[in-house]
């Protein structure tokens, strides 16, 4: 197929994706994603639970707050209701707004199986489909809060033309943001397939700008880059919005600008979709930049490295040991996606060091935090998924007669070896920082090492029993093979349940009060923390190696 | 003398839920032979490549390979190469990288395996590539990667499912060098396809499955022949006949 010609030259029936066939692309993407999400296992129904339970407590919210805000309105307390109306229009807008260029930059600014798409109808059809798939998602998200909120503002307000003003309002808001959001994600999709050296430098790239996010998240600077975002978006004609939401019940609304919002949208939102339908074909049809994901660089002086690293466990393990272990971490460095989850639950360090960045001092639950999410990602990294990890390479795994004890170690040293050093340094380091005492920076680095140990050995278990073979979409439309969800959640149980006393105890306050309830000194309840995690741990992780090694062994496709 | 069985199986049986991939299949293939195993596609031949290898256990029935019952994975597989359909490979290795883990997996003496692995990256006209991503393969290179992989610690009973599909004429034509070369050093191959041509060159004997229970057996010239007309036929005749009457059930399991 030739490439579409673009862009409003009059030619709009060429330019503008043919509704019956969007249409028909956007129901079958939902209904795979609705059979993918049904035959999930129940974890993530449960998700999807919540996700329905937040959205009812949102719509009930909204409602309630559109209905005091309407009482309000109709009896002139509020002091700047346009200007609160306008908040309100710009926040959902930056929000949307936001979503949606994410959604399409990670994985919605493509379609599955494109080249059976593209040879199959007009690109601008398959834009249509995504853009209606999007809107679907969003209407069903944002839908019911929104006649909530019309609902309870007419009512407040008692104004029944209210109704109908905030709901053509709240989706002139919507599918202009959302618009904008899909054109400014493929925008920059555009720019990464075409730039060799974002090519060559994404993973870098990437780091940079979750840490830079993660920065602004925790020196609480956040506000201050979305704050003029919401200000220029109330200096555009989406600011006209809030005159139409409250035309008849607030006196300031004026009609002409009221009109103005609605013929804006209707004007805007044609130039959007124009503007999608160029960028995907420019992307669709795009060669991709070189150094991308499938190398054909030779890799001879890596594989040098592997084995003087596979050579380094020489007499200390078995050969098969160490060869898991070095195919391990080769597998890693080449396809560093594949650990992306390890970063997932770095969320709880965000307190700790923003309170360290605010205060310029070291918080004395820092260095347990690293101590346990560093024994956390070094169980996971590696040892979470030990049969699925193997992909189409397990029948071969499995028919080479290397032992289960052999295979489970070599997974577990690939984790150990790079993990436990690591963590016990850097929560070394943060405990000198921190108030805490000598004795306790020692003593927490002797327990995150134990940890780390600890962790390889009850995640293997855990791995073997909740495996996953089919391989996730992680982002950038990405694939790999990640551990399940149930694995994910009940090895974190555990690892807390295991981890507690140990770190607990390192931290004065609760080493104090246990010492005056135990009448003991304050160094043997450390000590004897340490020694009830080690001890618990080994109860875990013994058993749970074991389980592991011996399922590997007996396993059947 | 007869010779000795590579491959023995009595009663073999392999049920999922309600639905029977092997049905009481019985084989028994001397030491040495190339073995065409044939069928349409859910006829069992998978299933049954998986229970002969020990990664499937069968719900009843017994099984040996090279003298080893299948019940002991330990004793056989270091006698047995497997390759399944899709080529066992981790994308982020090199061909070497792959072929050494394995070869360290067998534990297999270092300077041997690595000898040995040139030999073979050349007879496969792999050299090239041997220091590239295996994500960087055409199918072909997989497969030839696999291949090696397969008969990398010389086993004495080889199992190939298709191993020539997809393969360009030369690639094609290497992958049945070798299954001679196999044969001629005594080696057993059992062989899954669908490419008939290739069973007709190399097969000592074909065994057709469909719908889990083997319809037909015999060398591929036996099976050609007719012995009521003497008319000549191919072997694909053959197949379409011993298998066109089966009606396939839903959930029927390759």
């Amino acid at each position: 197929m030739s490439r579409e010609p673009a862009g409003l030259d009059g030619r709009t029936r060429r330019t503008f994706p043919r509704v019956s066939n969007s249409v028909r692309i956007a129901r079958v993407e939902l209904v795979r994603q609705w059979r993918r999400t049904r035959d999930q296992r129940a974890v993530q129904l449960v998700a999807l639970a919540f996700v329905v339970l937040f959205l009812l407590v949102f719509t009930v919210a909204a409602g309630g707050g559109a209905y005091f805000a309407g009482l309000a309105v109709a009896r002139g307390r509020l002091s700047a209701p346009l200007t609160g109306a306008q908040y309100v229009a710009a926040t959902a807008a930056v929000f949307v707004f936001f979503v949606t260029a994410f959604r399409t930059l990670s994985q919605n600014g493509r379609i599955d199986h494109a080249d059976g798409m593209l040879t199959t109808v007009p690109h601008r059809d398959v834009v249509g489909g995504l853009l209606l798939r999007e809107s679907a998602v969003l209407f069903g998200m944002a839908g019911p809060p929104a006649v909530a909120a019309a609902v309870g503002f007419a009512v407040g307000s008692g104004s029944p033309l209210a109704l109908v003003l905030v709901l053509l309002a709240a989706l002139d808001v919507l599918v202009t943001s959302l618009l904008a959001g899909f054109v400014v994600g493929l925008a920059v999709k555009n720019l990464l397939a075409r730039s060799a050296f974002v090519a060559r430098h994404r993973v870098a790239l990437g780091a940079l700008v979750f840490l830079t996010y993660m920065w602004l998240v925790v020196s609480n600077t956040l506000g201050t880059v979305v704050q003029p975002l919401v200000a220029t978006f109330r200096a555009s004609p989406l600011a006209w919005e809030a005159d139409l939401a409250l035309f008849g019940v607030v006196g300031s609304a004026a009609a002409s600008r009221a009109v103005a919002s609605v013929v804006t949208t209707f004007v805007v939102a044609p130039v959007l979709v124009a503007l999608a339908v160029w960028l995907a074909g420019l992307l669709w049809y795009a060669d991709p930049a070189e150094g991308g994901t499938t190398s054909t660089r030779s890799d001879s002086a890596t594989s040098g490295l592997g084995l003087g690293v596979a050579g380094a466990f020489d007499g200390l393990v078995a050969r098969p040991t160490a060869q898991v272990a070095v195919k391990s971490w080769l597998r890693a460095r080449r396809a560093p996606i594949k650990l992306a989850f390890v970063a997932y639950p770095l969320f709880v360090l965000i307190q700790p060091i923003s309170e360290t960045v605010q205060t310029g001092r070291v918080s004395p639950v820092l260095p347990p935090m690293l101590a346990f999410y560093g024994a956390w990602a070094t169980g996971a990294a590696f040892t979470l998924n030990p049969l699925g990890d193997e992909g189409a390479v397990l029948p071969t795994t499995l028919t080479t007669g290397v032992s289960g004890r052999q295979f489970v170690g070599g997974l577990q040293l690939a984790g150990v070896v790079a993990g436990a050093p690591a963590t016990a340094a850097l929560t070394f380091v943060a405990a000198l920082l921190s108030p805490l005492s000598l004795v306790e920076a020692v003593g927490m680095t002797v327990a995150a090492a134990v940890l780390c140990v600890g962790a390889t050995g009850v995640a293997v278990g855990v791995g073997t029993a909740f495996p996953r073979f089919d391989a996730a979409r992680i982002t950038r439309s990405r694939e790999a093979v990640v551990p399940s969800l149930i694995g994910f959640g009940v090895y974190s149980v555990a690892m807390g349940l295991v981890g507690l006393p140990g770190l607990a105890t390192q931290v004065s306050a609760v080493v104090d009060a246990l010492a005056r309830i135990a009448n003991v000194a304050p160094a043997a309840v450390s000590l004897g923390g340490i020694v009830l995690t080690t001890v618990v741990l080994g109860l875990v992780a013994w058993p749970s190696v074991r389980y592991a090694a011996r399922t590997f062994e007996r396993y059947e496709l | 003398m007869t010779p000795a069985l590579a491959i023995e199986a009595t009663a073999l049986t392999k049920r999922y839920d309600d639905a029977t991939a092997v049905d009481d299949l019985d084989l028994a293939i001397p030491e040495g032979t190339v073995y065409g195993f044939l069928g349409p596609n859910g006829a069992g031949k998978t299933t049954t490549m998986q229970m002969l290898t020990t990664l499937t256990r069968p719900t009843s029935g017994t099984a040996s390979v090279a003298g080893r019952p299948i019940a002991d994975r330990e004793a056989v597989v270091p006698h047995i190469g497997y390759l399944p359909e899709e080529p066992p490979l981790f994308e982020e290795l090199t061909g070497r990288e792959q072929l050494q883990y394995v070869a360290g997996l067998r534990d297999l003496p270092k300077r041997e395996a690595a000898a040995r692995i040139d030999e073979l990256f050349d007879r496969f006209d792999l050299a090239d590539a041997a220091e590239k991503r295996i994500g960087a393969y055409s199918k072909g290179m997989k497969q030839k990667a696999g291949i090696i992989q397969a008969i990398l610690h010389e086993p004495e009973v080889v199992f190939l499912d298709e191993p020539t599909s997809g393969l360009d004429p030369r690639a094609a034509r290497t992958v049945r060098e070798t299954i001679a070369h196999l044969a001629a050093e005594e080696t057993t191959v059992f062989l899954s396809t669908h490419i008939l041509p290739v069973v007709d060159e190399l097969a000592d004997t074909v065994g057709v499955l469909s719908n889990g229970s083997l319809v037909t057996e015999g060398s591929p010239d036996a099976l050609k022949r007719r012995a009521e007309t003497g008319e000549h036929r191919t072997l694909e005749d053959v197949f379409l006949e011993v298998t066109s009457e089966v009606d396939y059930p839903e959930g029927e399991v390759a």
